[in-house]
């Protein structure tokens, strides 16, 4: 049997994921994948991009994509949203692992989550969860690449 | 082989590198409007930049539109495009590195990404 990745929950183990909001949606991201929030990024866009990918930006000496999470998950945003924090994760692939930027309107806080509570979902979005009344989608950042 | 020097200009927002031996011309260009703007840098008129791709025809059109050529730059440490970027913007490029603290993607000249191709001759 597989190891479950770093980035996974095995069902029934709780693990701490960040909030992340954009729009009127929530996002959890395990906290494990996460490797840095800051204030957003100077993001340059990319002609003939899909339109999750926001553009390119610099972090930490080296070349960052910044994606769109409203429109990556398909979060109602505004005309002109400001996206004012960029949550940047490790996405895990074939060869190692590669940083990605989420821009996003803010970062909540950390909480437990049980994969066993989760309604599953597919593809980045592995499941939907309760924290407290509201619906917050579990987001697994090593599926990023996959498209 | 990465190629010792690149020819970095801007378009579309973006900033992009091609083989600097490519290039066999830079001259005026059509005057139409970058992807994502308005008007171009140059009062609205563009550079077209064109390449040696005379001894490959199958490599179809051999010249980027740009709003504005940055210089040629030499030692640029090249990395592969990530996973993710291929994913998010399907088209071919050589890597990708930064310049001045920008990332600037290097074009395969073999496989132009559309958006950068310039459109007709020189306005000249």
């Amino acid at each position: 049997m597989d190891a479950p990745k770093a980035n996974e929950t095995p069902a029934g183990e709780r693990s701490g994921h960040l909030l992340v909001r954009v729009g009127e949606q929530i996002c959890a991201v395990p906290v494990g994948a996460v490797r840095r929030v800051v204030r957003a990024l100077t993001v340059h866009p990319l002609p003939g991009a899909r339109a999750e990918l926001a553009g390119l930006a610099e972090f930490a000496g080296e070349p960052l994509p910044v994606l769109d999470l409203g429109r990556l998950i398909g979060a109602p945003i505004g005309p002109h949203p400001l996206f004012p924090v960029t949550v940047v994760v490790w996405s895990r692939t074939a060869d190692g692992r590669e940083a990605i930027g989420l821009a996003a309107d803010e970062a909540l806080e950390v909480v437990d989550l049980s994969a066993a509570s989760w309604l599953p979902t597919a593809g980045f979005l592995v499941g939907e969860a309760l924290v407290g009344d509201q619906v917050v989608r579990v987001l697994d950042p090593d599926q990023l690449g996959a498209g | 082989m990465v190629p010792g020097s690149f020819l970095l200009f801007h378009r579309g927002g973006g900033l992009w590198g091609i083989d600097s031996g490519q290039v066999v011309r830079i001259g005026p260009g059509r005057s139409e409007s970058a992807p994502g703007e308005a008007e171009t840098e140059a009062g609205g008129g563009t550079l077209r930049v064109e390449l040696a791709g005379g001894s490959a025809p199958a490599a179809g059109p051999v010249a980027l539109a740009a709003d504005r050529v940055e210089g040629v730059v030499a030692g640029l440490a090249v990395r592969p495009l990530s996973t993710a970027l291929r994913t998010f913007w399907p088209e071919a490029g050589f890597g990708i590195a930064l310049y001045s603290g920008r990332p600037v993607i290097l074009l395969d000249p073999l496989h132009l990404p559309l958006p950068l191709v310039a459109s007709g001759g020189p306005d000249a």
